[in-house]
């Protein structure tokens, strides 16, 4: 694995009327070649000014971003523009050319790139094809839905072949089901192309479906990073639990809590759920080892990167020596957490 | 009476071909000028794709001040300047060197206005394919306001059709200085009236084609 994109402690800070606004904060991170990488945060957590430093739309304040194994600071007016034709971005607003029909929008980076009017046609061609958007090269944007629009502004971003494409909030303007094939073209266009993705989003469910790894943002800095996996398993921050409450609904919220304490008189604990079985073990174990019943009583299992992942709340009931004895068990093999009454 | 008539409708044909002459000849004229004025202003300011602090302030400042002034008063106020350039103040060249120096100001701010209106997303795409900021000028920015823009164009037409029959006050020849000898001067109310049908039809039909144009070039 080469890293295609390098952040060393960068920093960019807007100057304002008054004082100045820290949109990055001394962010370091690595982008391999071919993964799909997710930025999530609220929108001012700066993950938009840090995508925007990688095709140098802004420049770093301090600090230096690398791409392809340069520093972007060194290139000329010139090699910046053939950086562009390198790296692809689509929009949360698509921002197609209005005055252009579809295809002419997909043709303007191969105008731009210098190719010949034939290659120029079987190119937009193939690419309306591959994006499934074919019988509409010649509409306009303004007779397009929103997931049409998004196809074409991914079509255009590959238009030039870059090995990297930015996504900015790319589904974020999209209902539910439109976002979803929009994220399946893009996994099409990491897994058969090859491109490296980098996904900026405030939607916990896009970096679920489709993220490698994940960095975690917040007032300017990368609070948390990692492989999506571990990082949704064991959440360090605040911010991240948040956003992982927005798409693991296993987790009882309070209200549900005392829904559950006022129905099920015995001990409550909340388990999570893993792909190495431990909580399967547990469960087993408590009948057999400890005499004591066990009920689900909330939760869910789901998969998470074709692993298991999930939560448990559980009731166990049985004689209070037994009780308490699995209760120790629990937490001796496992992060459990008791429901306090 | 017979003779008079033939003679009056004879005289309104040259005015309405001079006063044709002098709209056309300034909408074309300070129609580039205020594109490309209007353009500096736009690509210019802080956050464009020309971000120059100085001409940015210097062209502001400049259109700031020959835009307020009444246009009857310019006409007198650059005199010497128009003499300079056309080598007279009187008749229909003067006028029009005097119709394109307001009209290139006004044009620049619509021109300006228009641009303001696009969708900034556009051009930084533009800008992510790495696309220069003459190509994205040419390329982008004026084929995507290009409807806007065409009213704004056939507005100011009007405006220059009211200018070149103000000129006629001294002297610039055209429907103007028709309506003001034939008319006015002789108390013929008939000639007035004609003059007035003629230029109304005048900016009936620059508005018109506007409308269709823009409408076209929107796609709606």
């Amino acid at each position: 694995m080469t890293a295609v994109i390098n952040f060393d402690q960068v920093t960019k800070v807007f100057p304002q009327k008054r004082g100045a606004h820290v949109a990055l904060d001394g962010v370091s991170l690595e982008i391999q070649q071919g993964e799909i990488f997710g930025i999530i945060g609220y929108s001012g957590a700066g993950k938009s000014t840090l995508v925007r430093l990688i095709n140098r739309l802004e420049s770093a304040t301090t600090g230096t971003v690398s791409v392809f194994g340069r520093p972007v600071r060194e290139l000329s007016g010139r090699e910046t523009r053939a950086l562009r034709s390198r790296i692809g971005m689509i929009f949360q607003q698509f921002n197609l050319f209005e005055s252009r029909s579809v295809s002419s929008n997909v043709e303007y980076p191969l105008i731009l790139a210098g190719w010949d009017k034939k290659r120029r046609r079987e190119r937009v061609a193939e690419l309306l094809d591959f994006v499934g958007i074919a019988e509409k090269s010649r509409a306009y944007p303004s007779e397009l839905s929103g997931g049409q629009k998004q196809r074409v502004g991914i079509a255009r971003a590959l238009a030039t072949k870059p090995e990297i494409l930015l996504a900015d909030e790319a589904t974020s303007a999209l209902d539910p089901e439109t976002t979803s094939d929009v994220l399946r073209l893009l996994e099409r266009v990491n897994d058969e192309l090859g491109v490296t993705i980098v996904v900026i989003t405030h939607e916990m469910h896009v970096v679920r479906s489709i993220a490698d790894r994940v960095a975690v943002m917040d007032a300017g800095k990368i609070v948390e990073s990692g492989m999506v996996y571990d990082v949704f398993s064991s959440p360090k921050t605040e911010t991240t639990r948040r956003f992982l409450s927005t798409v693991l609904t296993d987790i009882p919220s309070d209200d549900v809590l005392e829904v559950l304490k006022t129905r099920y008189p015995g001990r409550l604990f909340i388990l999570p759920v893993r792909d190495n079985g431990e909580t399967s073990g547990l469960l087993s174990a408590a009948a057999k080892q400890f005499g004591v019943a066990v009920a689900v009583v909330f939760g869910g299992i789901t998969e998470l990167q074709g692993r298991p992942f999930g939560t448990l709340t559980i009731e166990v009931t049985g004689k209070t020596a037994d009780v308490e004895a699995f209760a120790d068990h629990l937490n001796v093999v496992a992060t459990v957490e008791e429901v306090v009454r | 009476m017979k003779l008079e008539f033939d003679r009056l409708i004879a005289l309104l044909v040259t005015a309405l071909g001079q006063t044709l002459y002098m709209v056309a000849a300034t909408v074309v004229i300070a129609g580039l000028l205020g594109l490309v004025v209007g353009i500096l202003l736009f690509t210019t300011r802080r956050g464009g794709i020309l971000h120059n602090v100085w001409v940015y302030t210097v062209l502001n400042i400049v259109v700031n001040i020959v835009r307020p002034i009444p246009f009857i008063i310019l006409v007198f106020a650059i005199g010497p300047v128009t003499r300079a350039v056309v080598g007279t103040t009187l008749g229909v060249n003067a006028a029009v060197f005097v119709m394109c120096v307001a009209a290139t100001f006004g044009i620049s701010r619509i021109v300006e206005q228009n641009l303001v209106a696009t969708d900034p997303g556009v051009i930084e795409a533009a800008k992510a394919m790495g696309a220069g900021p003459l190509r994205i000028i040419w390329s982008v920015l004026i084929p995507e306001a290009l409807g806007p823009l065409i009213l704004g164009y056939t507005f100011v037409m009007v405006a220059i059709v009211d200018m070149s029959a103000m000129v006629g006050a001294i002297g610039g020849g055209g429907l103007g200085s028709f309506a003001l000898e034939y008319g006015y001067q002789r108390y013929d109310w008939t000639v007035t009236f004609v003059t007035v049908v003629v230029i109304i039809a005048i900016v009936q039909l620059a508005q018109l084609l506007g409308n269709a144009l823009s409408r076209k070039a929107l796609r709606r």
